[in-house]
């Protein structure tokens, strides 16, 4: 028995809508399997009343076995909130991750909304009695202020749609503090990623919802009003009768089609709440109003196919109680949850534009019952397998109890993790943070220490494995009582190659990335080797955005972002000619250089560069040593652009194609071995205004960027794990070796 | 000059457009700005979504607001109903003005964002000439 809260601003059986039925579900689901499970929300009656009103008496009762503690709701702005509310719903659909919205707007939102100090104040004080506690949905103040409070064990079902709230910066916030994430589909899942990068992936479980299957068929209601469903030929439209919903859309495709097919006998029929009615039996609109569950059975049994307009769903319980009758559904394309699963089941169809709904309707219309049910059939087999209680409620437990810990014992052994540097985009600290990750997972006590720092009294006995050439470091590992490991790079050893020679033989395992590597330490007396490939934890973009350059990278303007050292074969002189070449191109253009400065000459020519062709403001740079300012040029970039003639670093190529930013660079023997297919890659960059053509090609073509995407999307799989299996790679990795306790 | 690497790419083709951007180049003006992701942000957005909310806001109402929760208009949805009936006679002239208003108001928009629109086009110009002595100098 687990002991689970379950946190959410409004609850209740009175509650009808989605995430607010999830948060019902989910808790008396719990209860029923045997957990302990507390409801922490407000007095508050409904998102539809005022969120300022104590409707319930605040304190604890019991509701169906679940324990409901009500908190009183603090005073509010109501029309502050509202102003920025109407603002952000205002916005069009298809928003960019990187969009700075106004701050004014973003603090109203956040300070006006429901928010209850009380509950703040029992989440800080007895959120360690909870094994986990759940959040849903994503907007609201209980979420945004409570979760940061009880992080360690906190998840976010965030029911996340895209919307601009989702990108508040306290919303991201929110994402990246929770322990993991829990989401109604894959859609959603791929969403979040898309928004907040790829640090997400490692926490995040597809657990889906589940529908209770409608009740037998004899039950069902034989009217709904004047309108007998058996009696008729309709589309159905279920949920909020709202513009939010993109009702509007439905109904103007719908007097589309009829104005295309006089003759058609097909009728629009709408059902569910909402303050506006759209009634207009003469001419084939049927709006229902708010119906009963067993009305809306009947509804969605004997309709053509549902239709489901909107662009804002994380999982649409709709679709899937129209599956769950073997009916066919219609959504939109744009909405990447919904579409994805129409995508896999094979279920029904898409649409976007007005003419592709009437065109749908029209199809629909003269569709052969055989064929619809064959389709609604192929949506039941999906919903049987991802919306049913027994599989939703096992995938809780995989991801509450499983998912972020391997189930091994603590503190298998103690590794301490010697750096050259905090630099993002070199490959050593890279494979120390995915060592940490991995190793962690494994069971292992891990320690990264700042570049130069001394392992502490306490960490004497544990593994010291080595990332770094600095002489130093090598030094301190040669001898050491808890033994070495050594992360081996040729080429960065090779200023301390004659102390590395003297600790490949003494180390316990040295850490290689390829069969060449491992004959080269063999032959240097290595007496434990283990190849370790090109395979990097995400962990480290698990972060936040920095405010300031989010607000300023997110300006409109194309940004063109380089990664790696500022060193002569780095070639950034070239890219500084080509981004003049691309804003002489009419392309509002901004390069953003995530460079360590590693040569100072170099860094002063480049410098003076700039100034020369005073392309100051053009050009900005980034710490790669700050994750979020370099998480934030990466969330921000149009293109990964590279003029680079040097071997190394690989790692910002898999970072760009993790973020999923286009890559467009010099091509080089070992460039085209690491992208494969993926990428845009150049042999000849003599001609820099060729090269900025590209790149304006490569910015503003959305099919070439879709294509280089694409291949992007399947390429990087190649250079990362899961937690999971990487855990089991150190496990590998380590297996053989008697790491100390430390 | 490109990699065949992408079997979904053709690299004729797009080394024949990169010739055409170049061509383009000095030859016509085409007013551009970065649209990758298909949307930008708009300086009038602000007041386009004020107007959608001004717009909600007039419609007729047809169903009793959930805060109005007052004895006896709760419980009754026929009083509800004739309450809702006498605003909307009340206010329609007040609607209509509400409505002109706003389309007014968006007129006044369109008119703006045109105004906006050669302005930028105007700015880009002097971008270009910028530029256009910047490459001379590259070239140098």
């Amino acid at each position: 028995m687990h002991r689970i809260a379950v946190v959410t601003p409004w609850y209740g059986r009175h509650l009808t809508g989605g995430a607010e039925r999830q948060a019902r579900q989910l808790a008396e689901g719990f209860v029923a399997r045997g957990d302990s499970v507390d409801v922490v929300t407000t007095t508050a009656r409904s998102p539809a009343d005022d969120w300022a009103v104590n409707h319930f008496a605040a304190g604890e009762t019991l509701e169906a076995g679940v324990t409901v503690r009500r908190f009183r709701v603090d005073r509010r702005d109501r029309d502050a909130f509202d102003r920025a509310n109407a603002y952000f719903v205002s916005q069009p659909a298809g928003l960019r991750r990187g969009l700075a919205l106004p701050a004014d707007h973003v603090a109203a939102f956040v300070d006006h909304n429901i928010n209850s100090r009380e509950m703040l104040t029992f989440l800080a004080t007895h959120g360690s009695d909870y094994e986990a506690i759940v959040f849903l949905p994503y907007p609201y103040g209980p979420t945004l202020r409570g979760l940061p409070l009880v992080r360690e064990r906190a998840w976010l079902q965030p029911c996340l749609h895209h919307e601009a709230y989702a990108l508040l910066p306290q919303v991201a916030e929110t994402f990246h503090a929770a322990r993991g994430l829990l989401f109604n589909s894959d859609g959603e899942c791929e969403l979040a990623l898309r928004l907040y990068g790829p640090g997400l992936r490692d926490k995040s479980f597809v657990v889906g919802e589940w529908i209770e299957a409608a009740a037998d068929s004899a039950a069902f209601a034989t009217r709904v009003g004047a309108f007998a469903p058996a009696q008729e030929r309709y589309v159905l439209y279920l949920g909020r009768r709202d513009e939010t919903k993109n009702v509007g859309l439905l109904i103007e495709s719908y007097r589309l089609y009829q104005r295309h097919d006089y003759a058609t006998t097909l009728k629009l029929v709408l059902a569910g709440p909402g303050s506006t009615s759209y009634h207009d039996p003469a001419h084939g609109i049927y709006d229902l109003g708010q119906v009963s569950d067993v009305q809306r059975d009947a509804l969605l049994a004997d309709a053509l196919a549902l239709f489901q307009p909107s662009y804002n769903e994380s999982f649409s319980r709709v679709v899937m109680e129209a599956w769950s009758m073997a009916r066919p559904v219609a959504v939109n394309a744009q909405c990447i949850s919904t579409s994805l699963a129409v995508g896999r089941s094979r279920g029904g169809w898409t649409a976007t534009t007005k003419g592709e709904w009437a065109e749908l309707m029209g199809f629909i219309d003269r569709a052969d019952a055989a064929f619809l049910a064959e389709t609604g059939e192929r949506g039941r087999v999906y919903y049987l397998m991802h919306a049913t209680r027994d599989g939703v409620l096992a995938r809780y437990d995989e991801a509450l109890w499983h998912g972020g810990d391997s189930g091994l014992a603590p503190q298998r052994g103690r590794l301490v993790l010697a750096v050259p540097s905090r630099d993002l985009n070199d490959e050593l600290y890279r494979r120390a943070l995915t060592l940490e990750a991995w190793a962690g997972q494994a069971g292992y006590g891990v320690r990264v220490l700042e570049p130069g720092e001394r392992p502490r009294d306490d960490e004497r006995g544990a593994l010291l494995v080595v990332h770094s050439p600095s002489v130093e470091e090598i030094e301190r590992a040669l001898g050491r009582s808890g033994g070495a490991a050594l992360a081996y790079d040729p080429a960065r050893y090779s200023e301390s190659a004659g102390l590395v020679a003297r600790l490949i033989p003494e180390a316990l395992l040295t850490l290689v990335r390829t069969p060449d590597e491992a004959a080269a330490v063999r032959r240097q007396g290595a007496s434990s080797i283990e190849i370790w490939p090109f395979q990097f934890s995400l962990a480290c973009w698990d972060v936040a955005s920095e405010p300031k350059l989010h607000a300023e990278l997110g300006d409109g303007k194309a940004n063109c972002l380089f990664a790696g050292p500022l060193v002569p074969v780095s070639c950034c002189e070239q890219l500084i000619s080509a981004l003049a070449f691309l804003v002489a191109l009419e392309v509002d253009a901004r390069l953003v250089l995530a460079v360590s400065f590693d040569d100072p000459e170099y860094a002063a020519a480049i410098a003076s560069l700039i100034e020369e062709h005073r392309l100051g403001e053009r050009i900005l740079f980034v710490d790669p040593g700050d994750p979020r300012a370099l998480a934030t040029a990466y969330r921000h970039a149009s293109i990964f652009w590279s003029m680079s003639e040097g071997v190394e670093p690989r790692v910002p190529f898999v970072d760009a194609m993790w973020h999923d930013v286009p890559v467009l660079a010099f091509s080089t023997p070992r460039l085209v071995r690491l992208l494969g297919p993926a990428g845009l890659l150049f042999r000849r960059k003599s001609d820099s205004l060729a090269l900025a053509a590209l790149a304006k090609l490569l910015l503003r073509d959305k099919v070439l960027r879709g294509k280089v995407r694409q291949a992007q999307e399947i390429r990087r799989n190649e250079f990362t794990l899961g937690l999971i299996e990487g855990g089991r790679l150190v496990e590998t990795l380590l297996g053989r070796v008697a790491v100390p306790a430390g | 000059m490109l990699e065949h690497n992408n079997p979904s790419i053709d690299v004729d083709d797009l080394m024949a457009r990169i010739q055409q951007e170049v061509a383009k180049r000095g030859v016509g003006y085409e007013p551009m700005t970065f649209n990758g992701d298909g949307w930008q942000p708009h300086p009038l957005a602000s007041v386009e979504a004020l107007l959608n909310t001004a717009q909600a806001k007039a419609e007729v109402r047809t169903k009793w607001s959930g805060q109005l929760r007052i004895f006896p208009l709760d419980r009754s949805t026929k009083l509800q109903r004739l309450v809702l009936g006498a605003l909307a006679y009340l206010f329609k002239d007040q609607r209509h003005v509400n409505f002109s208003l706003i389309a007014a108001m968006r007129e006044s928009l369109a008119v703006n964002r045109g105004l906006l629109q050669r302005l930028v086009a105007l700015e880009n110009e002097v971008q270009r000439l910028q530029s256009d002595l910047r490459e001379v100098e590259l070239r140098k």
